[in-house]
């Protein structure tokens, strides 16, 4: 195309108004929104009409007077949260939970999805799958007593301690441990179904292109890499946005079954502080200031990561 | 050659010797479930660490928790939940999943914008609970499958799987003639079999699972689902809840052998479906659409 | 574009009016109709035909009988006696105050909903109309409760607020042993075959622990979690207390650092368990029957008869004995134990705001207090959950011996209210049936012996800028007074740090927190 001809064609794009393109891209794509309505409504009902609760972080919010006649106390809730000795604190160990556990949780259903991949036996590839999602479907109550009997002074984990010569120790009062135990218990509970979703995007990779690489003269090893990583990477890029956006969300029901006030200090994380504060008072809007902030945070990370993505791989949340 | 396949022998053994390590240490806590749920309560009570087997075998705790007539209404309550739910979640997730990976649509970013922003913020419970209420849906079973209709963490799953599928098929069947809901129904979702499987089992799973919307919008006790009776039993023995104003009669009423017992009817099912689904985790799937 | 405005305008107006609905809380007013109920004394039954709604917890020892509280021969009986039907209505069980939060906010609730009104800043509940203020109708209508409470000031001016409003129909525990049942415990078999007595004294309970360790293999004698119940010894309590008029909190006292000190001997000595801190029912149990413990703190019935039955069959010689709670000199009679005041603001009855026949609500809940409502309160009906043997009221085999093979914690619901709190008062001839083996009762004495009562802080109120303040100051000096001890009693915290640990609690606002709690006192002792 000739540059005078190109140069006409983006100034006429520039003179249309934005809605005015809009109009057209309503008309040539009408089925599309169209189909798309449902699901917007649907976020409108339940999730935008609903959200004029957020107001309740800035009062003193009581059931009985509802959003309307609550009284007014500004940024109060969210002072009383950031003044406490403690707040540092349990920020610090809501990242490093959550941090440790990215690094270690995340690549672990990959790496499991990879391995049993490479397992040439379909039966023992469906066993094995079955099997390892079964620790996800045990209530948290009787895998968190689990891990209390197995670490506790006389449990089996110090049996094999002290059978390598070590000293036993009840795990769990010692803060050092608190994060370890817990990232490893998660990863043991989650990785099998966690890798789910890595199967799904194994299975959608084009065989001809294994074949391909064969040809090439690709072992499994080159395969891995140059076939099988690349196919999944969308999935995995998607998934590790995602996860960014939860990073302040380490929920508490884990940590409040396993910590005592002797592993606060690396086990209080900002979800336990609150649910402590909560029984004492049934503070509503302390609690919603505070999902404020973990909210704030966490948009905040999940737009870094998508950014940096966009700019790194083809893929990104948008 | 020959170093390659000494390597990889090796490799076979380490990863299958992994897989059976994998395979125990995922085993064993439903392993100890099934015998703690089998054992005499009191001798259970008295032990600590690793089950090996049912101590003093008896049915007891499952004999108590059949008893319970709600069981069976929540059985019922549950499949209808699971399976009318989840029809609903796929079709409005693949909806908004299609839309979503659509390369030249204009509003396609504000609409990400304004769903994802849902997973963030949010009024919280009581606005929540209001406007169901509102709508009508308290004390019906829709009060647990219209709200939920929608994971967004889902639904941006499913995309990016939508965003996989070349566009030259969808090009090819718009040359002939194909309109969006064509495509979505003849192409997208047929080559998407694996994320299907995926959303069937996610969101069956949850639904399954779920017992606290039930809490919340639910008052008759016979639309109660299996997770919320369940839940209810489990409670009994809690301290927790004992502690909730058991003055003098702190005597427990039924015992940890049930609580087991309880783990073991609400998650059988649902273990199953997953060999079911499996097949679909296979490659090769797409393998059809590109030579056609 | 029209499109669009459109459907943002139909947006706009449903959220509006979803927004006028849920803004709408309590601030209704009520119609008091014109009763046509007589008022003073009555005889029941009542001829009427209006119905109430009644919102309670279902217990979950009754969770596995019935679907509602209606149908349990209790509550037929109860509707039949006073003529007034009821419909019940129940949370979700373990998630009543949430359940009840929501009923609250959707401005749409029952006529009388049992709960702890308590907690819920009685004063406030009635100026926004949530519950009633209820003295003109304890006047007119509850005669009963009147001269319950005439007859017991202590009670009288337990259940009032500050400004003298009467807020609930009460639970009270009738007797001083219904308010002591939980508290140490040892192996009885044990310290007979040591010749040892069960221990009073700080100096006792070392020689039992040592002997326990040494000669019966227990390698972790206390099973228990943080022993806070040992600082009775120390005249302190965990929290707040009273002491000649003074407010005080337990670990911002001087002899703190001697309960400490002693603690971390023990643990050094190995008396306390290693898990102690991570240590949950379940450890506790098995220690307890396996014994690898011999001494646990617990309740009469969940803890005491929980395991004296468990060993019933296989170790005839497996006994517990209860102990009182421990001082530092012999002879002395412990300051302080674990007792619960008499009037127990769980479980009160309030009348809301919503109800229409508040009148009728009044007397329904009334009859609870009558001589015939206090004993079908507490034992069931008579001729069929018990029988008056010489003028003693006795459970029959109903009770005892469910032909359905229901424990009693389960058949006493359906016929009594006894085995939990409710709006009615408390009788401890009860507990004599319920606490069937020797030790427990034993326990009931042993555990109510101490001046606990005389310490105790009453049910004073805060004030909402108060309770604002307190909660805020309190909820930092619980994690660290948590966090500090276990480190004490572990030695990571040395005890000759004791003072930077009072200067700690004192920079954290403890004086004020001490301060709000004594002007609340104060109010309450000059309640009228």
């Amino acid at each position: 195309m000739s540059s005078t001809a190109s140069k006409l064609l983006t100034e006429r794009k520039t003179e249309q108004s934005w809605g005015n393109r809009l109009c057209r891209d309503l008309v040539k794509n009408k089925v599309l929104y169209l189909l798309v309505i449902p699901v917007i409504i649907y976020y409108i009902i339940f999730n935008y009409i609903p959200m004029y609760g957020i107001l309740i972080a800035f009062q003193n919010y009581d059931p009985a007077f509802g959003v309307r006649a609550s009284e007014w106390v500004g940024l109060l809730n969210f002072i009383d949260f950031f003044s406490s000795i403690y707040f540092w604190r349990i920020l610090k160990n809501t990242f490093i939970i959550s941090i440790n556990t990215l690094i270690f949780g995340f690549p672990a259903p990959i790496l499991l999805a990879l391995l049993i991949n490479e397992i040439t036996s379909k039966k023992f590839v469906k066993t094995v799958q079955t099997i390892t999602y079964l620790p996800h479907f045990i209530s948290l109550v009787v895998v968190c007593g689990m891990i209390k009997d197995f670490t506790a002074s006389t449990g089996i984990i110090n049996d094999l301690i002290e059978f390598f010569g070590g000293q036993r120790t009840a795990m769990l009062m010692d803060p050092k441990l608190f994060v370890p135990i817990y990232v490893a218990s998660d990863i043991w509970q989650g990785v099998g179904w966690g890798s789910i979703i890595y199967f799904a995007a194994l299975s959608g990779i084009d065989s001809e292109l294994y074949e391909a690489c064969k040809i090439d003269g690709g072992g499994r090893i080159r395969q891995t890499f140059s076939v099988t990583l690349p196919g999944i990477m969308p999935t995995i890029i998607i998934m590790f946005i995602l996860r960014m956006g939860s990073i302040l969300s380490v929920g508490f029901e884990k940590i409040i079954l396993l910590y005592s006030p002797v592993t606060y200090d690396t086990a209080d994380v900002i979800a336990s502080y609150v649910y402590r504060k909560g029984l004492q008072e049934f503070n509503w809007s302390f609690g919603t200031a505070v999902g404020i902030f973990n909210s704030v945070i966490n948009v905040i990370f999940l737009l870094s990561a998508n950014w940096i993505s966009r700019k790194v791989s083809e893929t990104s949340l948008w | 050659m020959k170093n390659e396949t000494i390597a990889r022998k090796i490799f076979v053994v380490v990863n299958t010797a992994f897989m059976l390590f994998m395979i125990v240490i995922c085993l064993y806590p439903m392993i100890y479930v099934l015998f703690a749920s089998l054992s005499d309560s009191n001798l259970l009570m008295a032990h600590r660490g690793l089950l090996m087997s049912p101590i003093k075998t008896n049915i007891e705790s499952y004999k108590a928790v059949l008893q319970n007539d709600m069981i069976g209404s929540g059985y019922m309550n549950t499949i209808f939940i699971v399976t009318v739910g989840v029809l609903i979640n796929l079709l409005m997730t693949s909806l908004g999943a299609y839309f979503l990976s659509r390369r030249d649509v204009m509003l396609k970013n504000i609409i990400m914008g304004f769903i994802t922003f849902t997973m963030f913020f949010g009024g919280g419970l009581i606005p929540f609970y209001l406007t169901v209420k509102s709508i009508g849906l308290y004390n019906s079973l829709w009060a647990l499958i219209l709200p939920t209709a929608i994971s967004t963490f889902n639904m941006i799953i499913m995309r990016t799987s939508f965003m996989t599928i070349p566009a030259s098929l969808e090009e090819s069947a718009k040359i002939d003639g194909a309109g969006h809901i064509t495509i979505l129904a003849r192409i997208i979702l047929p080559l998407s079999k694996a994320i299907i499987a995926v959303m069937v089992l996610f969101y069956g799973v949850g639904h399954w699972n779920s017992w606290f919307n039930a809490m919340l919008f639910l008052n008759k006790r016979e639309l109660f689902p299996l997770q919320l009776v369940l839940r209810e039993i489990l409670l009994q023995n809690d301290t927790q809840s004992m502690m909730q104003g058991t003055s003098v009669a702190d005597g427990l009423s039924i015992s940890e052998t049930v609580k087991y017992a309880v783990i073991i009817v609400a998650t059988l099912p649902i273990l199953t479906v997953y060999p079911f689904l499996q097949r679909y985790f296979v490659q090769g799937v797409m393998v059809g659409a590109l030579k056609g | 574009m029209y499109e669009m405005k459109k459907i943002i305008s139909v947006v706009l107006a449903a959220s509006l009016a979803t927004l006028s609905i849920a803004g709408c809380g309590g601030g209704k007013k009520t119609e008091t109709s014109k009763s046509s109920l007589p008022t003073g004394e009555i005889s029941y039954p009542i001829k009427t035909d209006k119905t109430l709604t009644y919102w309670v917890r279902l217990t979950s020892a009754l969770g596995t009988s019935v679907k509602n509280f209606g149908e349990t021969p209790f509550a037929k009986e109860y509707m039949k006696k006073t003529g007034i039907n009821v419909t019940y209505q129940h949370p979700a069980q373990g998630q009543e105050t949430e359940s009840l939060n929501l009923l609250i906010a959707s401005g749409d609730f029952p006529d009388i909903i049992e709960t702890d009104w308590l907690s819920r800043d009685p004063d406030a509940s009635i100026n926004k109309k949530t519950i009633l203020k209820l003295n003109d109708l304890f006047d007119n209508y509850a005669p009963n409760i009147k001269k319950y409470l005439t007859k017991n000031p202590e009670i009288d001016k337990a259940v009032r607020t500050d400004s003298g409003n009467y807020y609930v129909f009460p639970f009270v525990r009738g007797d001083e042993k219904l308010c002591a049942t939980s508290g140490f415990m040892l192996r009885g078999d044990w310290l007979k075959q040591l010749n040892l007595e069960v221990p009073a004294t700080i100096s006792e309970w070392e020689e039992v622990l040592k002997q326990f360790k040494e000669k019966k293999g227990a390698t972790s004698p206390l099973a228990m979690g943080v022993p806070t119940g040992f600082m009775t010894a120390y005249g302190i309590a965990a929290d707040f207390y009273i002491d000649n008029g003074k407010v005080h909190f337990g670990p911002y006292e001087a002899k703190y650092k001697d309960y400490v000190t002693t603690m971390n001997k023990w643990y050094n000595e190995g008396y306390i368990d290693k898990n102690f801190a991570i240590l949950d029912g379940k450890l506790i149990n098995s220690n307890m029957l396996d014994g690898k413990s011999g001494v646990t703190f617990g309740a009469g019935g969940g803890s005491m008869g929980l395991y004296l039955n468990a060993k019933a069959e296989e170790d005839k010689t497996y006994d517990l004995a209860a102990a009182p709670f421990p001082t530092l000199n012999k002879g002395e009679k412990s300051e302080f134990g674990n007792k619960q005041l008499p009037y127990s603001p769980l479980n009160g009855g309030g009348i809301t705001g919503k109800c229409k026949n508040p009148e009728l609500a009044a007397r329904f809940l009334d009859y609870s207090y009558s001589n015939e409502g206090y004993m079908l309160n507490n034992f069931g009906i008579e001729g069929e959950s018990y029988t008056m043997v010489d003028g003693y009221p006795k459970f029959t085999e109903v009770i005892t011996n469910n032909p359905n093979k229901l424990s009693m914690a389960q058949s006493i619901p359906l016929y009594a209210r006894s085995a939990n709190e409710g709006p009615f008062v408390q009788d401890v001839r009860y507990i004599e049936q319920y606490y069937k083996l020797q030790q427990q009762q034993d326990a009931l004495i042993k555990w109510s012996d101490n001046n606990h009562e005389k310490h105790m802080i009453p049910q004073i109120t805060l004030t909402k800028e108060e309770t604002t303040e307190f909660s805020k100051i309190m909820s930092d000096i619980k994690t660290y007074r948590d966090e500090a001890l276990i480190n004490f009693i572990l030695g990571t915290m040395s005890v000759s740090s004791f003072d930077e640990f009072t200067a700690k609690l004192k920079s954290l606002k403890i004086e004020r927190a001490i301060e709000i709690q004594q002007a609340a006192y104060e109010r309450f002792l000059n309640r009228s």
